[in-house]
């Protein structure tokens, strides 16, 4: 049994090496990926999120752990099934909205994302509704994020909930986030909901897709 | 500003005994155009309607001290344009900077900067210089220089997420950078000095990045270049910080940084930075600019000015939001701010 707790330790502490080479380990000696995946990378990344949220880490240590999460990942993901991510627990697509270069918020959802196994796309800040649209296109995910610091691009987000309207039905639930933006915004502009910081997003994202997995009434 | 509000800035900044709080508002690109009606292009480049916007708004509100003064500025363009940043221009906005230095150590490939002459900085002293001989003969003065700080223009030039994992992973090259900006910013706010002129006296730096680190990082990193920035300028000019990201880490530092008056966010109540730097700072703070500035209704404005104003007790506390004025603070919000100070001041003089 792998010392999984020093491998949560390594991980909180951004050893990327080291949790590359203990997930290794970890696999040769016979543990299932999804149990690494759960016990070694996801329950260690999430004691990195209530930490930040405390102010006990800052944002160069959260970046650096989630880097070492990502290369633990590495070694997992050709292993996850076939087209090598059937495993993850869904796909968010995620940026920043046009006229809006804020993303230090958007970067800590990313990663807290990927630190709970979900397979995330991250195109950015800046970005039209013609470029969420077509990344979905070609990514697929389950949730579409935006993020929007300023009141004056925040309206920019119902502007790309329009254009996932205008498609017709294709399933995407569209989340939102970013200081001033709220619930009662989302359900203004039509969005399926809001998170309000990155441990809020996950669960957020989490119950979206129960949303759109549920069988339909 | 007039030189009388100077005065009292001054007096507040060296933690004086005030008869009166004074209020003082950090105004710019983000909220004077949507105020006015006003398109961010024209205002950042007709000479004409930038002066007659900011004469208008000093007009409206003579009691409220403006922080920088008349400002010229391009957003936070001009700090990143000189040393590569892309910047996009936006008609309704303020522009967005892009970082370009893919590399931390293509940093040593940069031409030599030059801020009389580079990009947005060459244009801001150009607009200063044409500008100021109207502004003087309002009756206005321009005591202020201004620039981003060290961490928040190297973060424009890297890219924040990887200027942050720089500090860890390459720490030699995040002071390298540093370093430069450092030196960038004081040949800039010197630039400025000379520009406008012997009514300046002061000196604004802002610098939000600071906030996301921890306090061994800005120990390392942060604290030696904002010292540096302070020691470049005379000992009784008035050192302005503003950081509305996280002061947690930082604002017992900033004192021996070389800073007077501190203006932070919403997140920590007037009452906990009171507790542990109120003696050694002049707190220009902190209604809470969106939420309550923009959103609230002005009994909620009075409300929450009034509760800054007495836990402050008046003392070593300029009235300000928690930031800059947020874009879409009205006229009425404003308007209920400064009723709320009037009150405030008006029961003290009777106490
Ligand atoms: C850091 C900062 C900057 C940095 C940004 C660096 C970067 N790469 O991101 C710099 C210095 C570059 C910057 C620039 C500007 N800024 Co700024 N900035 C801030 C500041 C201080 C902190 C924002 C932040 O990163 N917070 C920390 C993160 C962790 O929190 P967060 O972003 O809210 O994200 C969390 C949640 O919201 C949520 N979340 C975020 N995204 C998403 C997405 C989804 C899908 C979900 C579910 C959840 C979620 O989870 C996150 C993690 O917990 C805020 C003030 C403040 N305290 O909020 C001003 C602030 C946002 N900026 C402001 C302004 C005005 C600007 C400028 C326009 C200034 C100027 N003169 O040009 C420019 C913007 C130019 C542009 N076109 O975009 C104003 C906006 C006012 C308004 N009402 O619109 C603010 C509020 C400051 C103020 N004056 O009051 N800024």
């Amino acid at each position: 049994m792998p010392d999984y707790a020093l491998m949560n330790q390594c991980l909180y502490e951004g050893k990327a090496r080291e949790v590359e080479q203990m997930t290794r380990d970890a696999l040769a000696g016979g543990c299932s990926v999804r149990e690494v995946l759960l016990e070694g990378l996801i329950a260690g990344m999430s004691v990195v999120g209530e930490d930040f949220k405390h102010n006990v880490l800052y944002v160069p240590e959260v970046l650096i752990a989630a880097r070492a999460m990502k290369a633990g990942m590495t070694v997992l993901k050709p292993l996850l099934g076939p087209g090598g991510d059937t495993n993850s627990t869904g796909r968010l697509l995620i940026g920043t909205v046009r006229g809006d270069l804020h993303d230090i918020g958007k970067n800590l959802v990313c990663m807290m994302a990927e630190g709970a196994g979900f397979q995330v796309k991250d195109i950015g800040v800046d970005q039209s509704v013609e470029k969420f649209l077509a990344a979905a296109d070609e990514f697929k995910p389950d949730v579409v994020g935006m993020s929007a610091l300023l009141t004056t691009t925040m309206s920019y987000m119902k502007v790309v909930v329009d254009g996932f309207e205008q498609r017709g039905k294709t399933g995407i639930k569209l989340a939102i986030g970013g200081a001033p933006t709220s619930q009662a915004f989302a359900d203004e502009i039509g969005a399926d909901g809001y998170g309000a910081d990155a441990s809020g997003a996950v669960d957020l994202f989490l119950s979206l897709l129960e949303k759109k997995n549920a069988p339909a009434q | 500003m007039k030189p009388e509000h100077w005065e009292t800035f001054k007096k507040a900044a060296r933690l004086e005994k005030m008869p009166q709080v004074p209020v003082a508002l950090i105004i710019d690109s983000p909220w004077i155009p949507g105020y006015l009606g006003i398109k961010h292009l024209d205002y950042f480049l007709n000479p004409e309607v930038w002066f007659q916007a900011n004469l208008a708004i000093h007009r409206e509100f003579p009691e409220i001290i403006f922080v920088p003064s008349w400002w010229m500025e391009y957003g936070m363009a001009a700090e990143p344009s000189a040393l590569g940043g892309k910047i996009k221009f936006w008609q309704d906005n303020t522009p967005s900077e892009y970082p370009m230095l893919f590399r931390i150590e293509d940093m040593d490939s940069l031409p030599e900067y030059d801020v009389e002459a580079d990009a947005f900085m060459a244009l801001t002293l150009h607009r200063i210089r044409m500008q100021r001989q109207r502004i003087l003969d309002t009756g206005e003065i321009l005591p202020i220089v201004t620039s981003r700080g060290p961490m928040c223009t190297a973060s424009f030039v890297r890219g924040t997420t990887e200027f942050m994992m720089d500090l860890v992973e390459k720490p030699e090259w995040a002071h390298k950078l540093l370093d430069l900006c450092t030196r960038l910013v004081i040949d800039w706010l010197k630039a400025q000095a000379r520009a406008m002129g012997p009514t300046v006296g002061g000196i604004f730096v802002l610098d939000d990045i600071v906030g996301f680190v921890n306090e061994e990082h800005y120990e390392e990193f942060a604290h030696p270049c904002l010292k540096r920035i302070c020691d470049a300028f005379p000992k009784d000019w008035v050192k302005i910080y503003h950081n509305d990201a996280n002061i947690d880490a930082c604002v017992e530092h900033l004192p021996d940084a070389g800073f007077n008056v501190l203006n932070w966010g919403k997140q920590t109540d007037i009452a906990e930075v009171k507790a542990r730097i109120g003696g050694r700072l002049c707190l220009m703070g902190n209604v809470n600019p969106l939420e309550v500035g923009v959103r609230g209704t002005p009994a909620e404005v009075r409300a929450a000015t009034l509760d800054v104003l007495e836990k402050s007790c008046g003392e070593n506390i300029i009235l300000s939001v928690g930031g800059g004025v947020s874009p879409g603070m009205p006229r009425e919000n404003i308007r209920a701010m400064l009723d709320a100070l009037n009150e405030f001041n008006t029961s003290r003089a009777h106490a």
